[in-house]
């Protein structure tokens, strides 16, 4: 089998929004995210922090309600149902929470990797593996397990097979949500070690999970926390992250010190950190036209944040009096 | 791997749902294609039957030429040669050439018949085909030379004919001067069957009667073989005649069009050669062309509103299957495939098995049809399988795919994480659309009912209406269902809530509650009708029949009848009747002259207690005396006193059966006592003394006088009781002046005349009414429409005086016009003037009630009484069992059964559909402490109010249907509306369906229950199903 060529992933200011009955529900509001082709990054978070609703748009199932991702040659905003499908169908493979909803469980482990091929357009066919060779890469025994049904196999088994069946078509993009919640470590393990084959082969690999410790096999970590990229972490060291508007998500600790609300003073300092320093008066009445996004160089600046006294509001973002 | 793989693997994976989706498919196209079949079929039984039930002039073509060689050469050809000019002509008409059986062909002509020293008789020389094999020979053998001939048994017996004797024959009309022809007996012959097709239109065994205006007797006719002796007087009017009985059971309805044209045609074309062309078969199928039509009109009514059902439940069912299979289809769009793959992914499996239901459902539906036609329909009708079939089919598919596409579309263009999430989507203003046009519809159909109940829109009322019902049923069905979740939340009641909770989210209840309400509201309307509708066709063939069976037979007259009767039949349980029509103000009165003792044992009276047909009968025959039989010799004694000079001369007018009466001449008077007599050799068999009779002995109109005292009368060696000291038992005849006439009673008959009268001075003897009891149906046949006593004429056909004994609202066999007297007393009136055996308008009917012996026609026919026809009630039943109103019925419940059945599948399948979803929410339900039991009663108040509202609600409607369709829907001829509606409750197909019902949707709750069992714990981990 040929390696395929990772695909590369950029975010800008994506929003989602759900509408639902009387009211709105911003799932993504903002988020910026730039992933290299061949990377492999987990995107982790607490629950209903948007994880989920941004592998969705990466997948194109989705629709941004604004902003711009791009997923390797397509602009996913602007991209038909049929550029979408098509992306599918060739370039990203998804791998759904729960293995048994990627699979159809009349087919054998064989037919389901099948299955997803025939999505591919005839005339690419011949290029894809043999799923003897997709079984391989993710590290199921092929002897015996090739002609069993979903429901035969073990729940670790059934979750690589997923993975099978998402890889079948050779994507360049491999998108799992939660590919190994419901599993004992053992199997666990085995995924995470099938995800790193996969990366290792060239694909980029983008998992949504919650366990901290698949994230750390991954290279990159990537927070979502309120519809934003919270903070990011690389090679087990967590930064947080300068938004292309100018935003910081403050890190838990950071926000326990100067709660939301706190008016903070950013100064840059002549060594090249950033001194945020809580107001002690109270704040004056701030129109919000009187303020625009500071636009922060994305430099290696640091943050100081000096202690204040109680009942300071602030801002959690950066702000500048734009006069 | 292929997709065929995939689809294959899929439908075994959903094999109890995919066999549902087949049964459905197969359902629908079976219900498509019955309308055609079972149409067809129908069709083609009620021509059947019509055919055979026509009487033979009904269903045969007869091709002649009558007259003299010189006026009409065609009669005097030979019938080779007639048939050989048919035969060219038939075969430019194909259809009559295929239906028309090989001809009879027949030669006769009017004859006199003198046998050695006998009286002339009136006969017809006959020559016909094959005829000897049509006969019994009771002596001798076939003629098989010219101037060879058989005679009747009947003429045998009565002029002392046998085997070699000489008969001189002169063909022609009696009194014309023909030439003497001389014919040897050569056999005595009986008809085997006087019914038989094979005599056709001709009327040889009529014998009694004079022939035509001539006071010669008539006799059965006399057969030769050869028909060169037919047509040896070229001056006589000979008739030639061919007859093609027609291939009754040979006739199909593509048959009946072409039938008609090539008659016309071949009528045009044998009249060039001067043949004559008879035939009623074009007025034979036009009468059975308005069943037929009914027919045609009444099957897609019916079949319409299955077949809508049918592709509702399979649109519902690929809906809800379609929706099942949403995370299926969500990985395929998942994968990427193209729109076109992946709608075929979504609907392949539902697809190939419509597909393979419509040959499936293409054989069952003919297999119904021919199991109907084998049970149901006339003898030897079979299913047709014609393109019509396969047409329907075709639509059946077409719409069959139609709903699949339709849908499967709402869940085929839902978005990836919308299948997945399965979120059931909001009830869409299309539904209120499609509800608000039903009921729109409805309305329409309603209004077209009460304006004409014929009308198709109006026959899909009740269909329609059943809908309506249906979508209220499950409107309030949610409603009742939310509120009482509220209520079981507020107690927390664990066993109504769930049920309560499950009848008010599923969107599927509303469905299913639409779907059982019109099944059973469609069964309960077929079901009535078919109660009523039997009703109404027992009511038709008891007032039909009247009898539970009715022989016409041919008689000489009525006491004939009456005597062969008791000859054949001693047990009392059948009677002779007698009837005649009368014309009367733009209709027809019918007479019928019953022998009142046994009108109970025997008629079928409907509307009429035992009690009221006693009192009837015994109003009928009031008490009279037994008549004075007399035989081969009277003798009066008598004194005679106060003569005058013009001689008065006594006679004895008496009647012999059949005869008209007669005044035997006693003897003149002379003063003093003597005895009057006279030979009567007419009445060896018993004659009956009508009375006595004064006249002038010699020509002139002088007044006469003559005071006699009647002492005895003497006949037989016995004397007669005269009753001569009763009061009124001798009385004057009608039409006698009355002046100077007195009639005393004491011992001895005191009679004074003292008259110019011209005629007799009959004074008779009063066995018979001067008025007729007679029970009236109908107004009375005379001005006053309410008049008590009425003159009107009677088997005489002379004025008869009749007295209302009784009214009732219809007569046995009759109807609602008629008179029903005495026969006895009808024939002791009218024997007084006239002989019975004269009158041509009289038929003859033997009746006979269920004791009768069952060979009683048989019997009748050893008695000289040959059968013409014979009608049971049983066999008119089935008769009226297989008219158009009773096959359009039978479809009717048919389709009722089919919906039920459907229905049953939908909740079933509904039930097995969510089952997945169902058993894990069980599950979690009992992981969190619900006990099995109260999960149980839940689901059983859940069901017992989805089924229980429907039923109760669909059997409400039809039945609602069924009163307001039925009264103006022919349930028994198509001729006639029932009118109003006479149901009495009884074991039917009413209470049949009910229990049907029933039991079916208790085994569809038992089955879920059942279903529901699997709820287990373990269900809840990921992979169990």
């Amino acid at each position: 089998m040929s390696a395929p060529l990772g695909i590369g992933v950029t975010c800008r200011g994506l929003v989602y929004i759900y509408r639902l009955e009387g009211y709105d529900v911003v799932a993504l509001a903002g988020v910026d995210l730039d992933i290299a082709p061949g990377e492999s990054l987990a995107l982790v978070g607490p629950s209903g922090s948007g994880k989920s609703t941004l592998l969705s748009l990466l997948a194109g199932l989705l629709r941004p309600a604004a902003g711009r991702v791009q997923v390797g040659q397509y602009d996913l905003a602007k991209a038909t149902d049929a550029d979408l499908r098509r992306m599918r169908s060739t370039d990203v493979g998804v791998v759904l929470q729960g293995a048994t909803r990627n699979l159809l469980p009349y087919l054998t482990a064989e037919q389901n990797v099948r299955f997803a091929q025939r999505a591919v357009p005839p005339q690419r066919r011949r290029e894809l593996p043999a799923a003897r060779e997709v079984f391989s890469l993710v590290g199921l025994p092929a002897r015996g397990r090739f002609r069993l049904r979903p429901a035969s196999l073990s729940p670790g088994e059934r979750q690589r097979l997923a993975l099978a069946v998402a890889l079948a078509t050779r994507p360049g993009l491999l998108l799992a949500d939660e590919p190994t919640s419901q599993l004992d470590s053992r199997a666990r393990d085995e995924v995470v070690a099938a995800l790193d084959a996969v990366c290792a082969g060239g694909t980029t690999v983008v998992v949504v999970t919650h366990d901290p410790a698949v994230g750390a096999r991954l290279g990159r970590t990537v927070t979502i926390r309120d519809g934003r990229v919270g903070a990011e972490g690389r090679l087990g060291e967590e930064y947080a992250v300068v938004g292309r508007d100018g935003t910081v998500h403050l890190p838990a600790d950071v926000l326990r010190a100067i709660p939301p609300g706190t008016l903070l003073r950013v100064e840059l300092q002549p060594s090249g950190s950033v001194l945020m320093n809580p107001a002690t008066a109270p704040a004056p009445a701030i129109s919000p036209a009187a303020f625009v996004p500071a636009a922060i160089p994305p430099s290696e600046a640091t943050l100081e944040v000096p202690r204040t006294g109680d009942g300071v509001r602030a801002s959690g973002a950066f702000i500048r009096d734009s006069s | 791997m292929t997709a065929w793989t995939v689809l294959l693997r899929g439908i075994r994976h959903r094999k109890g749902r995919s066999l549902v989706v087949l049964l459905l498919a197969t359902v629908a196209t079976t219900a498509a294609v019955l309308a055609p079949a079972y149409g067809r079929a129908a069709q083609q039984s009620v021509l059947t039957d019509g055919l055979r039930a026509a009487p033979v002039t009904g269903t045969s073509v007869s091709v002649g030429a009558e007259g003299t060689a010189s006026g009409a050469p065609a009669a005097h050809n030979s019938t080779g040669d007639a048939k050989a000019t048919v035969t060219a002509a038939l075969d430019r008409h194909p259809v009559l050439a295929r239906l028309l059986e090989r001809p009879i062909g027949g030669v006769d002509a009017e004859a006199v018949l003198r046998p050695a020293s006998r009286e002339p008789l009136a006969t017809r020389l006959a020559y016909r085909d094959n005829v000897c094999a049509h006969l019994t020979l009771t002596t001798g053998d076939c003629p098989v030379d010219a101037g060879e001939v058989l005679v009747s048994q009947r003429l045998a017996e009565a002029r002392g004919l046998d085997v070699g004797q000489q008969l001189t024959v002169r063909v022609g009309e009696p009194g014309a001067n023909a030439p003497v022809q001389r014919f040897t007996v050569v056999g005595i012959y009986t008809p085997k069957d006087t019914t038989e097709r094979y005599w056709g239109r001709t009327a040889y065994f009529t014998a009694g009667g004079p022939a035509g205006d001539t006071a010669v007797e008539r006799v059965d006719a006399v057969f030769t073989t050869a028909e060169d002796d037919v047509r040896a007087n070229e001056l006589a009017t000979v008739a030639l005649r061919l007859d093609y009985p027609l291939r009754t059971d040979a006739v199909r309805l593509d048959d009946v069009g072409r039938l008609a044209s090539e008659l016309s045609a071949l009528d045009s074309e044998l009249g060039l050669a001067e043949l004559d062309l008879d035939q009623a078969l074009t007025t034979t199928l036009t009468d059975i062309g308005a069943d037929t039509g009914a027919i045609a009109r009444t099957v897609p009514v019916i079949a319409v509103p299955l077949f809508l059902l049918c592709w509702f439940v399979l649109f519902l069912l690929v809906a809800s299957l379609t929706e099942e299979r949403g995370p299926e289809i969500a990985l395929a769009k998942l994968r990427g495939f193209p729109a076109g793959r992946i709608a075929r992914f979504g609907l392949g499996e539902v697809l190939l098995l419509i597909l393979l239901a419509a040959p499936i459902g293409v054989v069952a539906g003919l297999a119904l049809v021919e199991l109907s036609a084998g049970l149901m329909l006339a003898d030897g009708t079979h299913v047709e399988v014609r393109w019509q079939v396969f047409a329907a089919a075709v639509v059946a598919l077409a719409a069959a795919g139609v709903a699949a596409l339709l849908a499967a579309r709402r869940t085929l263009r839902r978005p990836v994480l919308g299948l997945l999430r399965r979120v059931p989507e909001r009830v869409r203003w299309q539904a209120g659309v499609a509800e608000g046009v039903v009921v729109a519809l409805a309305g329409a159909s309603l209004f077209a009912a009460l304006s004409d109940r014929s009308a198709p829109l109006g026959l899909l009322a009740p269909a329609l209406l059943a809908v309506v019902a249906g979508i209220v049923a499950g409107r309030l069905l949610g409603l009742w269902s939310r509120v009482r979740l509220a209520v079981a939340r507020r107690r927390g009641r664990v066993p109504a809530l769930l049920s309560a909770a499950q009848l008010a989210r599923r969107p599927a209840t509303h469905r299913v509650v639409v779907v059982v309400t019109v099944a059973v509201a469609l069964l309960a309307f077929a079901a009535t009708a078919w109660d009523v509708a039997a009703q109404a066709r027992r009511e038709y063939a008891d007032d039909t029949v009247g009898a539970n069976r009715v022989y016409t037979v041919a008689a000489a007259h009525p006491r004939a009848l009456a005597a062969a009767l008791r000859r054949a039949d001693q047990s009392g349980h059948s009677m002779a009747v007698v009837r005649v029509s009368v014309p009367y103000a733009d209709d027809h009165v019918e007479l019928v002259g019953v022998e009142s003792q046994l009108l109970t044992k025997v008629a079928i009276w409907r509307g009429e207690s035992t009690a009221d047909v006693q009192r009837l009968a015994a109003a009928l025959h009031p008490e009279l005396p037994a008549s004075l039989a007399v035989k081969e010799r009277i003798e009066v004694t008598a004194s005679a006193s106060g003569l005058g000079s013009v001689p008065v001369r006594l006679g004895a007018v008496v009647a012999a059966p059949g005869e008209p009466p007669r005044t035997a001449n006693l003897g003149t008077l002379v003063s003093g006592t003597r005895t009057y007599q006279a030979a009567l050799p007419e009445c060896r068999g018993g004659c009956r003394l009508i009375g006595l009779a004064l006249s002038r002995g010699v020509s002139g109109s002088a007044q006469y006088h003559a005071a006699l005292s009647v002492r005895a009368i003497r006949s037989g060696g016995a004397e007669l009781a005269g009753r001569f000291g009763t009061p009124d038992a001798w009385r004057l005849a009608p039409g006698v002046p009355p002046a100077g006439i007195t009639i005393r009673p004491g011992n001895a008959l005191a009679l004074s005349v003292t008259t110019a009268h011209a005629g007799e001075v009959v004074v008779e003897y009063a066995d018979a009414p001067l008025t007729l009891p007679t029970v009236l149906a109908g107004s009375a046949p005379a001005d006053d429409p309410h008049a008590a006593d009425f003159d009107f004429p009677g088997f005489t056909e002379q004025p008869q005086a009749f007295t209302v004994a009784g009214n009732a609202t219809r007569l046995p066999r009759i109807g609602g016009r008629g008179l029903l007297f005495d026969l006895d007393y009808a024939v002791r009136v009218a024997e007084r003037t006239t002989s019975l055996a004269d009158i041509t308008g009289l038929r003859y009917e033997v009746w006979a009630g269920p004791e009768a012996p069952a060979d009683l026609g048989n019997k009748l026919a050893e008695q000289g009484v040959p059968v013409l026809r014979s009608e049971s009630l049983s066999g008119h039943l089935d008769q009226l069992s297989r008219r158009a109103p009773a096959l359009g019925l039978r479809l009717y419940l048919l389709a009722g059964a089919a919906a039920v059945a459907l229905a049953v599948g939908v909740v079933l399948l509904t039930a097995y559909v969510g089952a997945d979803g169902r058993l894990h929410e069980l599950a979690a339900l009992r992981v969190t402490g619900v006990r099995r039991r109260l999960l149980r009663r839940g689901v059983m108040r859940e069901y017992a109010a989805l089924l229980g509202m429907p039923l109760v609600v669909g059997f409400v409607v039809g039945g609602a249907g069924a009163l307001l369709m039925l009264p103006g829907i022919p349930l028994v001829t198509v001729d006639r509306p029932a009118g109003s509606l006479g149901w009495r409750p009884g074991l039917g197909a009413l209470p049949l369906a009910v229990a049907v019902t029933l039991a079916g949707l208790v085994l569809t709750v038992l089955a879920v229950l059942r279903m529901l069992r699997k709820a287990t714990p373990d269900r809840l981990r990921e992979g169990v199903s």
